[in-house]
């Protein structure tokens, strides 16, 4: 596969690979709302709310993945398993720097700098952070 | 109702006279409807359960939970989970929550709080305030994140208010895996919830379902506690020890917090 085809064809490549099952984790579904985990804590679970998330943070990410975080059937693997699928979709996500992703390529190397982590997939770097729900990848400039 | 229907034999009246009798029906009785919205009862065994939980020093909880997520076209889809928590009040905390989406380890010595995820071997720490009441907030407010079972370090806390429940209902008895308790219905903002709490003199949760009613679909969220209140454990408890490999990197939630 070709970068400079990938720019084309990326969206049909991205939507073949998840058809045709080849991606480790299920794919994810937008999922307009979750239950509500507390009662003394007022949380936003609002629909629109991730709605609004995955129309500004995700535009770059189509058919795989990047709906609200933690959305349905998406298991917290790690980067290296989630395999073909990424690969399309990777190519679609644009390096801009601060955009957040679920999944980053499958050739990515892990590159440790003061102390914390990065994944560096070509020229692109991601920071990943984790929280109860969800790992994230934010797009960064290459830490030194 | 029969000396009705013979009165009128019609068949449109007879349909008339059992629209008016479901009615009439559909109306609770004289003393039911006399009934406040808030069960003075049900409040004070709320009360009750805060005021006992932050008596505790120590204690080791076991949750199986459910929580569901509402797709697109309101279809449900539930999924399991399972916490395991060690609590030193005020200040030390492990939990380990582990669904088959992912796995989290949650620790908290009073000083400086670690989430690590297992599976891909990630972990971050921070620094913490002294208590689990102040981290619960830091982190929400700082992460987006939530401390594991957090509503049983809220209810009867410092601050911790009744005042946005709006129904309050006693139900009446209900064993939950074989202790006694007594059900009790909450309604306020968003939500409905209700909490199974334990006869007798140590009146404990046991089971807690949330249904959140912002979506049509409902999604609902269930617990069910087993409780040790000798727990054993020690200094390591509490402390991190990254596992080879093991990663760090950023704490948080940046969908959450861009919100």
């Amino acid at each position: 596969m070709n970068r400079h085809h990938c720019l084309v064809f990326r969206a049909s490549l991205a939507a073949l690979v998840v058809v045709a099952g080849i991606a480790a984790p299920a794919q994810a579904r937008p999922v307009r709302a979750q239950s509500r985990g507390t009662v003394n804590v007022n949380r936003n679970t609002n629909v629109n709310a991730n709605r609004n998330v995955n129309v500004n943070v995700d535009r770059d990410v189509h058919v795989h993945g990047a709906y609200y975080g933690g959305g349905c059937c998406y298991h917290d693997y790690h980067p290296v398993a989630t395999a073909a699928a990424v690969t399309a979709t990777a190519m679609v996500t644009a390096a801009v720097i601060g955009s957040i992703v679920n999944t980053i390529p499958p050739s990515c190397t892990t590159v440790v700098v003061n102390g914390f982590g990065y994944q560096q997939c070509g020229s692109t770097w991601y920071q990943p952070q984790i929280s109860g729900n969800t790992t994230t990848y934010v797009v960064v400039a290459a830490p030194r | 109702m029969k000396l009705k229907r013979r009165a009128v034999p019609s068949a449109i009246a007879v349909a008339f006279v059992l629209g008016a009798a479901s009615r009439a029906g559909a109306l609770p009785p004289a003393d039911e409807a006399a009934k406040p919205a808030i069960e003075p009862a049900a409040m004070s065994a709320l009360q009750a359960m805060g005021a006992y939980l932050r008596t505790l020093k120590s204690f080791h909880v076991t949750t199986k939970t459910t929580d569901e997520d509402v797709l697109d076209d309101g279809q449900k889809i539930q999924y399991d989970g399972a916490v395991s928590m060690v609590a030193e009040l005020p200040g030390r905390l492990r939990a380990e929550v582990e669904s088959d989406r992912r796995s989290r380890l949650y620790l908290y010595d009073g000083k400086t709080f670690t989430l690590f995820a297992k599976r891909i071997n990630y972990y971050a720490t921070v620094p913490a305030p002294e208590t689990v009441g102040k981290l619960a907030d830091a982190l929400e407010e700082k992460y987006g994140l939530s401390v594991p079972l957090e509503d049983l370090f809220r209810w009867g806390q410092p601050g911790w208010s009744t005042d946005q429940i709006t129904a309050a209902i006693d139900v009446g008895p209900s064993p939950v895996e074989g202790t006694t308790c007594e059900q009790y219905a909450f309604r306020q903002a968003d939500i409905d919830w209700q909490v199974w709490i334990q006869k007798g003199a140590h009146p404990l949760p046991r089971k807690l379902v949330i249904t959140t009613r912002t979506d049509e679909a409902r999604p609902q969220h269930t617990d069910t506690y087993t409780w040790n209140l000798a727990p054993s454990y020690n200094e390591e408890t509490f402390v991190f020890d990254p596992p080879d490999g093991a990663v760090r990197v950023l704490l948080g939630d940046a969908l959450k917090a861009a919100r």
